[in-house]
């Protein structure tokens, strides 16, 4: 019998910077180390069926990911988390498992929390990200094309806490991705060049506005 | 804050982060508390290199196996990296805690290559520490050095306290010992490294004074202090107890060879005369399969890791290889574990061999002639008879691969026009076997030559042969290429960081001075074409009086002091000369195993 079993983990820290290959390999590793009875592809070189649900962009923190991979039977889903956090790298976190779940193309928005050091007041801000803002964008065959972002904002809050402004902005998860780090690139071109932005993806929410899962 | 967390914000802005973060799966973490001595093994090229090295792998575990040692790791920034930590103003820092580089006890170099000494002073730079030791005291960390460039270590006797000479298992832990005694009894730098010279394969460059003659040749170099005259490396005789990372750090992101790596042994048995690691691992020491098999199980097992690399100079010498595959592939095929068979001979190549370690994907073989011509082989000792040679690739082709890679060498001693045009000769006659023994053409063959340059490097019979100039090499490889078949590639190796390679590794101590001129201009991750600079290297040379044609090209007397004359490898000055001469005579030497040669090593 064959399960597809779906993980929501957490991504924070130095494991930040892995990119999305590099969580591949990471989870190759652990799933391998945690000794589940994983499913292989076929053929001279077999490997782990392995899918993440949607890229994370290197340097954004998470507490919303999924991760879909194969298992050969019905061991016990409730310890692979426990299993998992024995052997997972620094950073990593597994939370949940589950068989099944819904299908990721259901995937529309992702909803992150920013927060920079900044005296920029949040109104300039808010107006910044409701007019135009228009950064140099990487396109799918990895070509730099000015584009106006604003298009791919569902909406932005900011508050100021002190010296920090803290955003929280839900961005466009397909057609097509918009990395927060453009919203942080944009912010560097209007208003402040030296901005060091923190990223966290909260949530990931479905074409109308909802969580995507119970995860 | 660490330096790490105050330039964490601003990693995004630099090309693969994930090299600058630490936090790997299997890395040792200690708490500083609780050791006496802080050491960083530092790797002068970048985390994707550094962490492919298994010396780095071995070392790293050694340490962190005293317990009051906590070895970290750090490596060379790539130049966007460098740019930021500058601008920044944050030192260089261990990957495993963060902490900059000055704050430790020590810091170990290992010297893979001539090319990445401008990295060593960079990475000191970076670390805010001066570069030479005599600027150096008490405050900063011991700077010591080891791997393959310790064997002719003088272009860097102004930077580095201490080398470390052979193999570094034992001596780095009777190093570490005396380390924390002399912390303890707050020795001074002088006296701490008057002691460490008495470990046998510790070379403390300060301790011996260098004279020269009025043609720059060297005069003398006498040791001073009680340090030995001759430096002899080190040699773990037993390698079946010696410490093994069975706990290897399980690396994120994309590394060069990214695989669980099992030692065969180590030494060479063959005398190829161009081949420095050959001379200056004697004598073969073979580890056992058993011992292999476990440690190769335990590694996999707690990496998570699926592929095992097997490693040694020539994989087919080693005595155990069926053993070891018949005991390690049926616990490697449920696991879908590879394995994975490099520096096979052509002579010893056996499909049967490859078919036993689960090697299914026939993709394509290398092979090393060395040269063209049989004559040549001869002079370097290179025993491979070209049927050998045939009849590996035919059953290659038989066999179901589509290509080979052959490797040779250009600027060989004795070298003629006639064995360089052998080469293209040597690989028409491997396209003409495949167009015989192959039936079915349409899948068409790869054949792949690639000639690098002739490097006669210190401590092989060659040392005292001049390197061929870089003009007269591109003459030869254009030889090659026009003598070629269209159906076969060839590359060659642009020779002017060769000739780089040549000068720094034959030079004296004076050329310290060129490497922090070159540094100081500019000259950073030399071993990177992108980044190689001859015309600064050249003006690096040209502003301190020296010439790089009196290390590479000059032919070296026989009775003159080499710079490299008080570090040993074992292997007598005598055997040497006696090689050096029949390769005149284009004159074989036996493998070890089939009639000693007596190069001294066992003596």
């Amino acid at each position: 019998m064959q399960l597809n079993v779906r993980l929501a983990y957490h991504k924070t820290g130095r494991a930040r910077f892995l990119s999305h290959l590099d969580t591949m390999r990471v989870f190759q590793q652990s799933l391998t180390r945690a000794g589940l009875p994983l499913r292989y592809t076929e053929g001279f070189n077999p490997h782990i069926v392995l899918s993440i649900a949607l890229p994370l962009g290197v340097g954004v923190e998470s507490v919303a990911e999924r991760l879909d991979f194969g298992i050969m039977e019905n061991s016990s889903i409730g310890t692979i988390p426990a299993r998992l956090n024995a052997v997972l790298p620094e950073g990593f976190h597994a939370a949940q498992a589950v068989i099944g779940g819904r299908a990721v193309s259901q995937i529309a928005f992702a909803r992150y929390a920013m927060t920079v050091e900044t005296q920029t007041e949040p109104e300039r801000a808010q107006k910044l990200f409701t007019m135009s803002a228009v950064v140099q964008k990487r396109n799918k065959k990895k070509d730099y094309i000015p584009t106006d972002i604003v298009p791919f904002i569902r909406d932005i809050d900011c508050r100021r806490d002190g010296d920090r402004l803290f955003f929280s902005v839900t961005l466009t998860a397909k057609d097509p991705i918009l990395n927060p780090e453009y919203i942080a690139e944009a912010w560097r071109t209007y208003l402040d060049p030296e901005a060091a932005f923190a990223f966290t993806r909260v949530a990931l929410l479905d074409g109308d506005g909802k969580a995507f899962d119970a995860m | 804050m660490t330096p790490y967390q105050r330039i964490e914000p601003y990693l995004t802005s630099v090309i693969k982060p994930a090299r600058y973060t630490g936090g790997e799966y299997n890395t040792v973490i200690k708490d500083p508390r609780t050791v006496d001595l802080r050491a960083a093994f530092c790797f002068p090229d970048t985390y994707e290199i550094g962490m492919s090295c298994l010396g780095l792998r071995i070392l790293y575990d050694a340490m962190n196996r005293l317990p009051y040692v906590w070895c970290e790791r750090a490596f060379a920034p790539w130049e966007d990296m460098r740019a930021l930590l500058l601008r920044k103003k944050v030192p260089l820092y261990a990957l495993e805690s963060g902490d900059s580089l000055a704050d430790f006890d020590v810091l170990a170099f290992t010297l893979q290559v001539e090319l990445s000494y401008t990295n060593v002073l960079s990475m000191l730079d970076l670390a805010g520490l001066p570069l030479r030791s005599s600027d150096r005291n008490e405050t900063h960390p011991l700077v010591i050095a080891g791997g393959p460039c310790a064997f002719h270590p003088e272009p860097l006797a102004d930077f580095i306290d201490l080398f470390a000479v052979g193999e570094g298992e034992e001596l780095i832990a009777e190093l570490m010992r005396l380390l924390r005694e002399a912390k303890k009894g707050g020795l001074s730098r002088r006296e701490t490294l008057k002691q460490a010279a008495r470990i046998p394969g510790v070379y403390v460059p300060s301790l011996y004074s260098v004279s020269y003659h009025a043609d720059g040749t060297v005069a003398a170099i006498e040791p001073e202090d009680g340090a030995p005259a001759v430096v002899r490396k080190r040699i773990v005789q037993d390698l079946d107890s010696a410490p093994y990372p069975e706990r290897p750090i399980s690396v994120g992101t994309e590394i060069v060879h990214d695989r669980v790596m099992l030692e065969l042994f180590r030494g060479c048995a063959r005398g190829c005369r161009f081949c420095q690691a050959g001379h200056i691992s004697r004598p073969v020491r073979e580890k056992s399969p058993e011992t292999l098999c476990r440690q190769a199980k335990a590694a996999i097992e707690s990496s998570g890791g699926s592929e095992i690399g097997l490693v040694s100079l020539s994989t087919s010498d080693y005595g155990g290889l069926e053993a070891l595959c018949e005991s390690l592939v049926p616990w490697c095929g449920p696991r879908r574990v590879s394995l994975s068979l490099p520096s096979l001979r052509a002579d010893s190549f056996s499909p049967a061999l490859l078919e036993k370690a689960g090697q299914v994907r026939k993709s394509g073989l290398t092979f090393a002639p060395e040269a063209g011509s049989a004559r040549l082989r001869n002079v370097i000792n290179k025993n491979l008879d070209e049927n050998d040679l045939l009849s590996a690739c035919t059953t290659a082709f038989t066999g179901g691969w589509s290509g080979v890679k052959l490797y040779f060498m250009l600027g060989l001693p004795t070298e003629t026009d006639d064995d360089v045009r052998e080469i293209a000769e040597l690989c028409g006659r491997v396209y003409q076997l495949w167009r015989q023994v192959v039936p079915d053409k349409g899948r068409g063959v790869r054949i792949t030559a690639s000639a690098s340059c002739f490097v006669p490097k210190p401590h092989t019979p060659f040392q005292w042969e001049p390197m061929v100039p870089p003009g007269e090499l591109l003459r030869r490889a254009g030889l090659v290429r026009g003598a070629m078949r269209k159906q076969v590639t060839f590359h060659w190796h642009e020779p002017d960081a060769v000739y780089l390679e040549c000068a720094l590794s034959r030079g004296d101590r004076r050329l310290g001075a060129v490497v922090e001129r070159a540094y100081r201009l500019g000259c950073r991750m030399d071993g990177w074409g992108e980044c190689f600079s001859w015309d600064k290297w050249r003006e690096a040379f040209q502003l301190e009086g020296l010439d790089p044609d009196f290390y590479a090209q000059r032919r070296r007397g026989l009775d003159e002091v080499l710079p490299w004359s008080h570090i040993s490898s074992g292997v007598s000055e005598e055997y040497l000369k006696r090689e050096q001469e029949k390769a005149y005579r284009a004159e074989p030497s036996a493998d070890c195993r089939r009639g000693c040669e007596g190069c001294g090593i066992c003596s």
